[in-house]
């Protein structure tokens, strides 16, 4: 089975989202970054070291948090996370200290010393996340992190995210197959599908392309388009709606001076940002089209 | 919604005290391999685990010692010379215990990070795949060792009290010192590589535990039988597939001793050292077996 085909891919410091549907080779990604599966071929390298040759050192400074379950359920969650500390190499104190302030820091409290049998999922994810977390590693993988949560918990856990790599200042690499949650988190966005590249570059860049003028008229709204596309705008209607592609600087002069000239009422004239989930709709359209 | 989320957020700002990294030592991959194999041995006592598994594990332990007790009791008893177990036949006595204990141990050291997928935790840290396997094989063994000499301990020191000449025993019995740890140490290996190779097999416990138990029991029982139907000296070759015959043997030959009359490998027509070479092969296949399903596993 192809799960990732011919992918080349550079990733700066920051939080990194991979984006794609089920399947698309997201999980393939992380796994062959941490060492987990062996590429049939071509190699990578992570903070500096070969992921293949080099594996047990760069591990060191690697935490992961994968999708699925991961967690004995007869052992607390203190216990679980100081004896991942120790197979990182803490020695017991250091290991015992980090877990009591990582378990605080993504959010369990007295709960930390019960079987991990009786936590939520939320509180699983949790522990998942703290263990990941508790050496202190330069990069965080995290395999789609608000995998079956709720909507709040869903909110909690991103929030969480947004802090370790804002406050913390800890690199990441996060999948996920809904835009929005990279789109909240992130500063770099990886989009790959059906194992291939698709695109890669930073939030801003994606989203910048996207800035559109949105302008309602009270009539006259067709022949108001032709005349915007005779000044060599992008025009498309959407209901009741025009909207103008932005290149560059917002053509307001343009539009004003149109509508006086047909002596029409501008209702709305404001800048709107697409959000990403427009933007890789379109992408997988051209893409169906090849 | 807001109502629940908001005592969590309230906590998290009332106990924040800012995230700090972590600049300390960081102890590498050994220190990670005695970790994990601290942890697994623990758990084969079922030690940090719920109290059934202790139950199991540490009753077991006990009987093992049960001979051992028996035959201080006697020398306790009866002051006269008589032995009732001797260090050559103790394996003897207590290898169906062994073999259940290898039963409820083996799947605890290698079938629960398969049960609870826990082992991408373990491979995406700094250990590999046959440092794993190295942690836990030595961990059971460990295990077994101490299951082993607790009772030959007690009935080495026990014999010294009863007797009245404390000094003199321990002088006349310290030879048999280097075969006790020898032969426990063979014992341990053998049975720990061939256990967790069948134990590893599979994520679900009980199943586990059952085909360890029937591996003993049906291998034993068919060398028994071959031996019995194979007509002529060649027969006795048919203990070799018997697991627990073959430790016998090597206990035997090791201690440089006769078996007993009433054992069935009693004046067997070749020398001990097959039974010792043979238990050396199941160590060595058993252990490829184990390492060979951990490299090959898919995470």
């Amino acid at each position: 089975m192809l799960a990732l085909d011919s992918l080349s891919l550079q990733v700066g410091e920051g939080v990194t989202g991979i984006v794609g549907a089920n399947g698309a080779g997201k999980s393939t990604l992380i796994k062959i970054l941490l060492g987990l599966l062996n590429p049939t071929s071509g190699g990578a390298t992570l903070l500096g070291f070969d992921v293949v040759t080099q594996g047990p050192t760069l591990r060191q400074y690697v935490g992961y948090m994968p999708e699925h379950d991961c967690l004995p359920p007869d052992v607390s969650a203190t216990d679980f996370v100081i004896h991942m500390a120790r197979i990182n190499g803490l020695p017991s104190s250091a290991a015992r200290e980090r877990a009591a302030e990582t378990l605080r820091h993504v959010g369990l409290f007295e709960e930390r010393y019960r079987a991990i049998g009786t936590y939520s999922t939320g509180m699983k994810q949790r522990v998942k996340l703290a263990q990941a977390l508790v050496h202190d590693p330069k990069l965080l993988m995290l395999d789609e992190p608000t995998n079956g949560l709720d909507p709040a918990g869903r909110d909690e856990m991103l929030d969480l995210i947004r802090r370790i790599g804002r406050d913390f200042g800890i690199s990441m690499l996060m999948s996920s197959h809904l835009l929005g949650e990279i789109e909240r988190v992130c500063d770099h966005l990886v989009v790959i599908d059906a194992g291939r590249l698709m695109r890669a570059d930073t939030i801003a860049t994606f989203t910048g392309e996207m800035q559109v003028l949105t302008i309602e008229v009270d009539e006259k709204q067709e022949e108001l388009q032709a005349r915007l596309v005779a000044k060599g705008l992008g025009v498309t209607a959407d209901g009741p709606l025009l909207l103008i592609s932005i290149d560059g600087q917002a053509p307001y002069d343009v539009v004003r001076d149109e509508v006086v000239d047909l002596g029409v009422g501008l209702l709305r004239m404001e800048q709107r940002r697409h959000r990403l989930e427009d933007l890789f709709r379109v992408e997988t359209e051209e893409t169906a089209d090849v | 919604m807001s109502e629940q989320t908001t005592p969590s957020r309230l906590q998290t700002g009332i106990y924040d005290l800012g995230y700090r990294t972590y600049d300390g030592a960081r102890l590498g991959r050994l220190y990670a391999i005695t970790s994990l194999f601290t942890y697994s041995l623990r758990a084969v006592f079922g030690l940090g685990r719920g109290w059934v598994a202790k139950l199991f594990a540490m009753g077991l332990a006990a009987i093992a010692s049960i001979p051992a007790l028996v035959q201080l009791a006697i020398a306790a008893i009866v002051p006269a010379d008589f032995e009732y177990v001797g260090f050559e036949s103790y394996f003897s006595f207590v290898s169906i215990v062994l073999a259940l204990f290898c039963a409820v141990a083996a799947p605890e050291v290698v079938g629960r990070d398969q049960r609870h997928r826990t082992l991408a935790l373990y491979f995406s840290r700094a250990l590999s795949r046959s440092d794993y396997v190295a942690a836990k094989w030595v961990a059971l063994l460990v295990g077994l060792l101490i299951v082993l000499l607790i009772p030959q301990a007690l009935l080495l020191t026990g014999n010294a009290v009863a007797t009245e000449e404390v000094v003199d025993y321990l002088k006349d019995n310290l030879g048999s010192i280097p075969p006790i740890i020898g032969s426990s140490l063979v014992v341990a290996t053998m049975m720990g590589s061939l256990s967790l190779a069948i134990a590893c097999q599979t994520p679900r416990r009980y199943w586990a535990s059952g085909a360890v138990i029937i591996y003993f029991v049906i291998a034993t029982a068919l060398g028994a039988i071959l031996q019995e139907t194979i007509s002529g000296s060649d027969g006795d070759y048919a203990f070799l597939i018997s697991p627990i015959h073959v430790l016998e043997g090597t206990v035997y030959w090791i201690f440089n001793a006769t078996p007993d009359l009433d054992s069935d490998i009693y004046g067997v027509a070749f020398d001990g050292v097959y039974f010792f070479a043979a238990a050396v092969g199941y160590s060595l296949l058993g252990l490829a077996v184990v390492y060979r399903r951990f490299a090959k596993m898919a995470i």
